[in-house]
């Protein structure tokens, strides 16, 4: 099989669990506790708007008409309305969703740029003190909760010492383009914006990276000394390339599909870990929005929220197994054996 | 919408510690950030245009003077700022500093009714016809007067949307009864005589008609349309919300110092990281929704204080007055004498709170402090159950409470070592606030005794005695006791159609009285609200109203 079947075949293979993940957020989220109409309209409401309400998102109708109902809706951009916000589930994504997705992809490259050298010196130093000094890292960065890392900085960096802001996202925004204060405030040319925007980003994007960032320290060491053990690379010691060279050049680069999977896995996970880093950063990103959604039971914000992070672990996935195809053609067959 | 003000005492209660178990290392968090708490501050004397500029989120780290700016931190975000469909307190401080009405209340205690955009206003003497006066000189914050079109239009539209505070005037008025005699009177006619009626207009704000009609739905989401001491120039939702204040407004600006030029509300879900706020002076106000812990450590700091104003927070425990052996009253004067109310208002509440004497709290006009105050007295308590044809041993009733509300919780365990003096068992159950207020739509599935905090709406005794008292009222959760008294049923009634404020307070006097009698629920506490604030902030008072306990026209710099 091609590359190119594969993938689509990949791509096509993630539609019925994306059905299958739709469907079950979807009845969880219809059997929580407690009337949505009811907690919408508080307890002065008289019963007949309550009833009305109902009627009007169709929680009356059986579960399997609303969700085909909602499904319907999906495909045409509608998410129906959210009980907190009274907007269009799909908006409040759109507008929210950048948030999170500029701070996780901020966090994964700062863990990357860390977690790879990182994992580098302490597979050329195997056993010694840097790789020591490493794996205690990976193992705080990893068994730490995140949001009591968050706590620590924010104390540390934004109230004792004053270099960093503790909340927010912006000092003042640019124009709104793309939603990602950074790309919006390059194109608007504003540098103050823009470094307004780093410094806002630094310690929740920081925070958020620690966990991945030790999980990508792990995977490049175990798979550098793998592929450091290899006749080619004594091959390339003994013709006299510099140690550094064989390091980053072709060591890694052999060594990296390891650790490009954790990346991708991680990559999912982050939104997971977003929805405590926002609320204690008062990151205004869309996992802080699901946090409310849940505590206020707005079942329409519950699935759409739910459903954009599984359809991002659902992509990642597919990206993992895609490059996995790209690198070992073995997997592309076997799934027609 | 979410939350009404009522359900936010609850709910977000609940809600806000859910989070914090979540979060676990908040009380860590909080210790630490009072450690760390008293340096930045004199990093910021050195130090100031740099130290807030940089890490407020308002600074813009142009140079903008930020003394002339307030920040108040908040753990909730709004649901809208619609004026219309706000409900909560948050969305009414909002709506209270941005919009003006045709009534306003003072900040003193109990809340005054002062003029808002009327000069004199008038009713007839069918009691039903009240005729406003505008003043001229009131504009709105784009420039176009305020006329009596426009209040015809915002009490149209708030009446048409039924969202927000519009149940405060459901069977009072309809948008057919109100109308524009000229430019600047208005006329409305109620649909009955509801005396308090006057005193529910403070929640009624007025937009400007030419601005809403010009816009879509969602344009007041991210814009105002208000007259009021501030204009909103900036909405990042979830995150801050950022008034600039109306020089060319009517009112009077606060003796003392400078109003501040920009008011910024700031959303920090964390309370670990508002009480950091506090700490670097980064926030000057906070909510009322942190935790004791978090208020101690403010009030530890050097440069701010926990405002503890006692108002308008009651805390009943209703008993089923409909059911054995609480439909005895001899059972419930002896649960009333059982109780160990001391200890509830020192250990439990650490002080933040007063005893209720009666239904009505002390701040409210009409209250009547002749009425039997229950205090501990085994003894009595004893004696009241000897009356009754129950032996202690025979009564086991079951107290419930919000679950997660740790204040109701310990009343309940308390409860429960006092009420087993008297061999009565005392069954504690935790439950979600919409699972309450299901419960109590049914005397069946309403169970003995409810702890629940009533909540304020307007400055009127009715807002406390109807809902609760009244027997129409029966099936909310205001009116857990099933109680009935017709006596009771018609003073009620007839203050809600007397108009003259005398005869009124003689007939709520009357009803304080016979409802003590009968002993309908424990009236434990009235709690205090919490706020913290820094000193630099004059001219705060907590009055206990919804919105315009942070009525930000009134507060100062004083440095």
């Amino acid at each position: 099989m091609g590359f190119k079947s594969y993938v689509f075949r990949r791509i096509l293979s993630g539609i019925p669990v994306f059905i299958g993940l739709s469907m079950l957020i979807f009845f969880l989220a219809r059997v929580l506790p407690g009337d949505p109409a009811r907690l919408a309209l508080g307890p002065r409401a008289s019963d007949e708007a309550v009833q009305s309400l109902r009627d009007q998102m169709g929680l009356n109708d059986p579960v399997i008409v609303q969700y085909l109902n909602y499904m319907a809706g999906l495909f045409q951009g509608d998410m129906g309305i959210s009980l907190t916000t009274n907007r269009n589930v799909a908006a409040d994504l759109v507008y929210f969703f950048p948030a999170t997705f500029e701070l996780i992809t901020v966090g994964m490259t700062i863990a990357v740029l860390l977690g790879v050298p990182l994992g580098i010196i302490a597979g050329q130093n195997k056993d010694r003190f840097e790789d020591n000094a490493g794996r205690l890292f990976a193992f705080f960065g990893v068994s730490m909760p995140a949001f009591w890392v968050a706590i620590l900085l924010q104390l540390l960096f934004a109230f004792y010492m004053g270099w960093l802001p503790a909340t927010g996202r912006i000092a003042t925004a640019p124009p709104r383009i793309t939603g990602l204060m950074l790309v919006d405030s390059l194109i608007a040319t504003d540098f103050a914006a823009f470094r307004s925007a780093l410094a806002h980003l630094a310690l929740p994007a920081f925070t958020l990276a620690l966990a991945p960032m030790a999980d990508i320290a792990r995977m490049t060491r175990s798979s550098f000394i793998e592929e450091f053990n290899k006749d080619y690379v004594h091959a390339l010691e003994t013709s006299g390339i510099p140690a550094k060279l064989i390091a980053y050049k072709y060591v890694l680069k052999s060594s990296f599909a390891a650790t490009l999977t954790i990346i991708a896995l991680d990559y999912g996970f982050l939104i997971g870990s977003a929805f405590l880093i926002e609320i204690v950063f008062a990151w205004p990103g869309m996992a802080r929005y699901g946090v409310t959604a849940i505590l206020e039971n707005d079942i329409n914000a519950i699935v759409g929220v739910t459903l954009v992070v599984g359809l991002v672990y659902i992509v990642a996935n597919m990206v993992v197994d895609i490059m996995y195809g790209y690198f070992d053609p073995r997997v592309r067959y076997g799934g027609d054996e | 919408m979410r939350r009404t003000n009522e359900s936010s005492g609850e709910g977000n209660g609940v809600t806000r510690r859910k989070m914090l178990t979540y979060a676990g290392a908040t009380g860590l968090a909080v210790t630490v950030a009072g450690c760390a708490g008293e340096e930045p501050e004199e990093g910021i004397d050195d130090d100031s245009g740099n130290g807030t500029g940089n890490g407020n989120g308002n600074g813009n780290g142009d140079g903008s003077d930020d003394d002339s700016s307030l920040v108040y931190a908040t753990t909730i975000a709004p649901s809208t700022i619609d004026p219309m469909q706000v409900s909560d307190n948050f969305e009414n401080i909002y709506a209270v500093n941005v919009y003006d009405s045709l009534m306003m209340y003072s900040d003193d205690t109990p809340p005054e009714l002062v003029d808002g955009l009327v000069v004199e206003w008038d009713v007839a003497d069918d009691d039903q016809t009240y005729e406003f006066t505008l003043r001229d000189d009131a504009t709105f914050h784009n420039g176009d007067p305020v006329t009596a079109d426009d209040v015809v239009y915002s009490i149209t539209r708030m009446m048409e949307m039924q969202m927000g505070m519009s149940w405060m005037w459901a069977g009072t008025m309809s948008p057919d009864g109100v109308s524009a005699i000229d430019e600047t009177t208005v006329e409305i006619e109620t649909d009955r005589t509801f005396a308090p009626f006057i005193f529910t207009l403070p929640y009624h704000p007025i937009v400007n008609e030419a601005e809403v009609e010009a816009n879509d739905e969602d344009w007041l989401q991210d814009n105002d349309a208000g007259s009021g001491p501030y204009q909103l120039v900036e909405h990042v939702r979830n995150e801050r919300l950022v008034l600039e204040r109306n020089e060319d407004w009517w009112g009077e600006w606060p003796d003392g110092g400078d109003p501040f030029d920009e008011v910024v509300m700031e959303i920090v879900p964390e309370e670990g990281t508002i009480s950091g706020m506090m700490g670097s002076q980064e926030a000057d106000i906070t909510d009322e929704w942190l935790s004791l812990q978090t208020y101690e450590e403010i009030g530890s700091m050097d440069h701010a204080s926990v405002s503890d104003e006692v108002t308008f927070s009651p805390l009943y425990v209703f008993m089923h007055n409909q059911r054995e052996p609480l439909d005895d009253v001899n059972v419930r004067k002896a649960i009333s004498y059982a109780v160990d109310y001391e200890t509830i208002v020192d250990d439990i509440l650490e002080g933040n709170a007063e005893r209720l004497q009666g239904p009505l709290p002390d701040a409210m006009w009409g209250h009547n402090s002749d009425v039997t105050l229950y205090d501990r007295d085994l003894d009595q308590a004893q004696a009241y159950l000897d009356e009754s044809p129950y032996d202690g041993e025979d009564i086991e009733l079951t107290y419930t409470y919000v679950s997660g509300l740790t204040v109701t919780e310990n009343i309940g365990l308390l409860m429960q070592t006092n009420l087993a003096e008297l061999g009565i068992t005392l069954d504690l159950e935790g439950a979600p606030w919409t699972r309450i207020t299901d419960m109590v739509t049914d005397p069946e599935s309403t169970s003995d005794m409810h702890a629940i905090y009533l909540s304020f709406s307007y400055v009127d005794p009715d807002t406390f005695l109807y809902p609760a008292w009244h027997s129409d009222s029966h099936g909310s959760w205001e009116s857990a006791s099933w109680y009935q008294n017709e006596a009771v049923d018609q003073l009620l009634d007839d203050a809600r159609t007397e108009i003259d404020q005398d005869a009124r307070i003689e007939m709520y006097e009357e009803v304080q009285e016979l409802m003590t009698e009968d002993a309908p629920a424990l009236f434990v506490v009235n709690e205090a609200e919490l706020y913290g604030i820094n000193n630099r902030v004059g001219g705060y008072v907590d009055n206990g109203l919804v919105g315009y306990s942070k009525a930000f026209w009134r507060l100062y710099n004083q440095g």
